[in-house]
């Protein structure tokens, strides 16, 4: 249904209106000022969308129009919200509402922090605009408008070689974004639409050719974000060199937005040329999940590793999506949430690690587990969480992953991805043995728990990994509708 | 006499010695410079009379001195023409309204004026012009004021240098259209654009069009500085001081490409002579040298300068697509590069002006003394490299999809698109070296001394700033005002109408 104004438009605006205010006031407010107006500010924007559940789980698709934004092309400024955007916004907006206030302490020894929290603000707003975005225009101007402020938060805040980090970063998402908005441009010629509800009908009559040659040039631009196998390479720079709370959201949720234009537009628009090729992308799958494991067993550097890992739990959602049954959708889609949970617990973890002993190199840590207590709880929740271990929450859903595969009759395919998890467990188990176990190394006598600031907001995000592992039917509910009606496309729905 | 609009400018360009002498004695300097702002104003506001009756009439025709002389003055104004004067007026009553502070070291601020007024209103006749003869006129005011204010700063020797090698190489363009126009006058005894159009049309492509033809793209060429014929803009746009770097970056360049539409469009019409793949090689060159260019630069203005040859190089090609969608693209660009380049030249002026400075190593980490005009610096920046939701993006993403529009006709234009999406792409990667100097960078010994600009600089780069914001992030009405202009453009037959009833 329609609706003329709602709060759709003001959950994408607020982070955005914040973000002057943060630049102008926010020498003057201090960095507690601005930590608490971001998160305030994000946590406006997830309630507003958290509003939207009880509409949503009785099925309605709710469009948001505020009428004509570019006439000559017939688009609308509008929004939209069903059962996918609703899942992967509120996990966006969620963990931003967190890494803002896990940035409070973060930021206390960097500087520029009111330019800091203007760039995290224009960010995130952009990320939000991504999901609900209604149209491809839309859709890309968000997704290039999260470009920018993520590019100067890795490019001035990094650390190691933030500029090389950040250029590699912006040029290969840059490039990616090129090759989308060629098949995005693309396909209006062919369909004369860039809405969503349209497109899907309008696109059925192209030619198969140009229809394939779209959906690749699309997809190319969506695996850069999602850093699939052979263009991740700028992941682990990024993702290891950001400062800690840019890592959690670049991990968490930005990388995810490439999974959910998958969802969206890739398997929606596009079924019969996806078809052809998801053989072709289920072994990409893996070779990610194996590559990106492997890489993440030889790291030394903590924030390293759970780079790495990122690549590899990137090859599960992949490898979920394209199996193309419901089950396995429903798997890659819960798997974003898992997944996003779980790692943005571990570098917040590792972030508080960082802070409290100034080390990154795991060999010259140990036995922190009786000096941080509950950070050591935190890594070890998520760490298996993401392992695949009951009763966490990343259990469910590569649970629902691998049995879609093989739904689908991918029997050796699947048994790969399994081994996989193996290899998971196995570098998880390395960190947490040589981090927090073992002896203490005489520099470390004195460490102490991080501020409570980071440590409020690890401890909301263990609770959801435990209890999207027991209760797994609660995010289900609404997850498991979206993977239905994108299933239906094909012949496994 | 000439329509208001240049009347009222050539007026005040006669009178400003007289203001400024009169400043003089009343001990009031910038008497002159308030006089020359005002007269922008006036002008555009007698401007919107003629907006408003185009939108009904969509055509008006005035013509001068009839049976005076054995070639009349005409002028056909349409959408088109409404649309490139209202760009031209505003961005030189931004520069005129910057100059006030950014001029005051300067001495012969009378001549300066003159010179800006006589520059737009020139610039204003040639889009406004409905003859050959009468744009000749236009064409040459635009270019000899340009040649002396490039050359403004006599005393220094790089501003002579570039203004004698501008000077050069412009006037050769105006002899090749003036050839041009003697054979177009020897095929039709006529030089009105509508006669040629409908007599041209009609007859075959013969050897003396298609030297008309060349002659046009490459004397019109020279002034849009497509590629190979550019070499003067990298020279000439440094030199002059900023606010005139602005004015012929920004609206003088554009002229040019407004030639070349009309020209190409009205008279060589792309059905009769199939010029499209042609100009688009010549296009997908210019913006690609432009670029490659642009990224080896240390001087900022010279950067800038060899990013309107770029830019220009996406106007050109939408030019040569000569769809609707194309052509609203390339005007649209029209606007948006006018208003970020202006920008961009501003803001390196009032770099220039703290700190006597635009060498890149020098400059280096201004951006965190002069915070607005950083900021704004940045906002141009980001919208030249084609960064959503700013106005670049815009028009950049409409020339793109009209190049692949017309791909599945000749799988040429994807090629073309292509490159260009590659160069666009590729621009990204200087424009953020220019950010990261400016902006990030620790300061340098020279840079630390800067303080923030006068309020009469920061004006008009904030009203050029906030244009960028709302044009990408709302850019319907722009959207429709170029779409108009492109479908007056694009509608031979009523313009030919107009005057062939």
């Amino acid at each position: 249904m329609i609706d003329n104004y709602g709060l759709m438009l003001y959950s994408i605006i607020i982070p955005i209106i914040a973000s002057p205010i943060a630049y102008l006031f926010g020498k003057r407010i201090g960095r507690v000022g601005n930590g608490i107006l971001s998160t305030v500010a994000f946590a406006i924007s997830t309630l507003m969308l958290f509003s939207y559940l009880n509409r949503v789980l009785d099925g309605e698709i709710i469009s948001e129009s505020y009428g004509v934004w570019i006439g000559l092309f017939k688009l609308d400024m509008s929004f939209l919200m069903d059962h996918l955007s609703l899942t992967i916004s509120l996990l966006i907006a969620g963990i931003s509402t967190l890494a803002a206030i896990y940035s409070i302490s973060y930021m206390e020894h960097e500087h520029d922090q009111e330019i800091y929290f203007t760039c995290l603000l224009l960010f995130v707003g952009g990320m939000i605009g991504v999901v609900l975005a209604s149209n491809l225009i839309l859709f890309y101007l968000f997704w290039e408008m999260m470009l920018i402020p993520s590019y100067f938060l890795i490019a001035h805040w990094g650390k190691g070689r933030p500029k090389i980090t950040g250029f590699k970063y912006f040029m290969f998402t840059h490039a990616g974004a090129a090759c989308l908005l060629f098949g995005i441009l693309w396909s209006y010629s062919l369909a004369g639409t860039f809405d969503f509800l349209k497109l899907s009908t309008a696109l059925q009559s192209a030619p198969f050719d140009a229809l394939r040659w779209i959906m690749i040039l699309m997809f190319i631009g969506f695996a850069v974000k999602l850093a699939i196998f052979p263009v991740h390479t700028w992941l682990p720079d990024a993702h290891a060199e950001a400062p800690t709370p840019i890592s959690v959201l670049l991990s968490g949720v930005m990388i995810k937005c490439g999974a959910y234009a998958m969802a969206r537009i890739t398997l929606t628009f596009f079924p019969s040329s996806v078809a052809t090729v998801s053989y072709a992308l289920l072994v990409l799958a893996i070779i990610t999940m194996l590559w990106g494991g492997l890489m993440a067993f030889a790291q030394t550097d903590i924030k390293r590793l759970l780079a790495y890992s990122s690549v590899s739990q990137a090859g599960y959602i992949l490898f979920g999506l394209m199996s193309l049954y419901s089950l396995g959708i429903a798997g890659g889609l819960f798997h974003i949430i898992n997944h996003g949970i779980a790692k943005s617990l571990l570098f917040m973890s590792a972030g508080a690690i960082i802070y409290s002993t100034g080390i990154r190199d795991m060999r010259k840590l140990g036995g922190l587990a009786s000096k941080m207590p509950i950070t050591a709880v935190a890594v070890l929740c998520g760490a298996l969480s993401i392992a695949g271990t009951p009763p966490f929450g990343g259990f469910a859903s590569e649970w629902m992953i691998f049995a879609g595969a093989f739904e689908a009759g991918f029997m050796i395919l699947g048994a790969l991805a399994i081994i996989a998890t193996i290899i998971t467990i196995g570098y998880y188990l390395k960190m947490i043995k040589n981090v927090f176990f073992g002896e203490v190394p005489k520099n470390l006598k004195e460490v102490k728990e991080a501020p409570s600031y980071m440590l409020v907001p690890m401890s909301i995000l263990t609770f959801f990994t435990v209890i999207f592992g027991i209760f797994a039917y609660v995010p289900l509910n609404i997850i498991y509708p979206a993977a239905d009606i994108i299933g239906k496309f094909f012949l496994g729905g | 006499m000439f329509t208001e609009t240049i009347d009222i400018l050539f007026i005040f360009a006669v009178l400003a010695p007289i203001v400024y002498w009169i400043g003089t004695k009343v001990n009031f300097n910038k008497l002159v410079d308030l006089w020359a702002t005002l007269g922008f104003i006036l002008s555009l506001y007698l401007l919107y009379f003629i907006y408003e009756i185009i939108k009904i009439k969509e055509i008006m025709v005035i013509t001068i001195a009839k049976g005076l002389l054995p070639i009349s003055w005409t002028f056909e104004i349409d959408a088109l023409g409404v649309f490139m004067a209202s760009i031209f007026v505003f961005i030189g009553l931004l520069t005129s309204i910057y100059s006030i502070r950014y001029m005051e070291r300067d001495t012969g601020l009378a001549e300066y004026y003159i010179l800006l007024l006589l520059m737009v209103a020139g610039m204003v006749g040639v889009v406004f012009a409905g003859d050959f003869f009468t744009f000749f006129i236009f064409w040459e005011i635009m270019c000899i004021t340009s040649y002396v204010l490039v050359a403004f700063r006599k005393e220094e020797w790089e501003p002579v240098e570039a203004g004698f090698k501008y000077l050069i190489m412009s006037s050769t363009g105006s002899v090749m259209v003036l050839f041009a126009m003697s054979i177009l006058y020897g095929m039709t005894g006529t030089l009105n654009f509508a006669y040629l159009a409908s007599s041209l049309s009609n007859g075959a492509t013969n050897l003396w069009s298609v030297l008309a033809l060349a002659l046009v793209v490459i004397g019109f060429g020279i002034k849009a500085s497509i590629v190979p014929m550019h070499s003067w803009l990298p020279d000439a746009h440094p030199a002059a001081p900023s606010s005139i770097s602005a004015m012929l970056s920004g609206v003088v360049i554009k002229a040019g490409a407004y030639a070349l539409m009309r020209s190409l469009l009205i008279i060589f019409i792309p059905e009769a002579y199939n010029w499209q793949v042609i100009v688009a090689v010549l296009a997908v060159l210019t913006m690609s040298v432009g670029n490659l260019m642009a990224l080896l630069q240390k001087d900022l203005k010279r950067l800038l300068a060899f990013s309107s040859i770029a830019q220009m190089g996406y106007i050109i090609f939408g030019l040569s697509i000569a769809t609707f969608f194309g052509l609203t693209g390339g005007i649209f660009h029209v606007m948006n590069h006018a208003i970020m380049k202006s920008l961009l030249f501003l803001c390196s002026g009032a770099f220039l002006y703290a700190v006597e400075s635009r060498n890149l190593d020098e400059l280096a980490g201004i951006g965190r003394k002069m915070k607005l005009t950083g900021v704004m610096f940045t906002i141009g920046a980001l919208a030249l490299a084609g960064v959503p939701p700013l106005n670049g993006f815009q028009s950049e993403y409409m020339i793109l999809f009209a190049g692949i529009d017309i791909g599945s006709m000749n799988t040429i234009w994807y090629i073309f698109s292509a490159i260009m999406l590659l160069n666009i792409l590729f621009s990204v990667g200087y424009y953020l070296r220019l950010i990261q100097i400016l902006m990030l960078k620790e300061p340098t010994k020279i840079s630390l001394k800067a303080k923030e600009a006068p309020l009469a600089m920061l004006l008009p780069m904030g009203i050029l700033a906030i244009l960028c914001i709302v044009i990408g992030v709302y850019p319907g009405p722009f959207v429709s005002y170029s779409s108009s202009a492109a479908k007056a453009v694009l509608d031979v037959g009523q313009y030919v109408a107009a005057i062939i009833r």
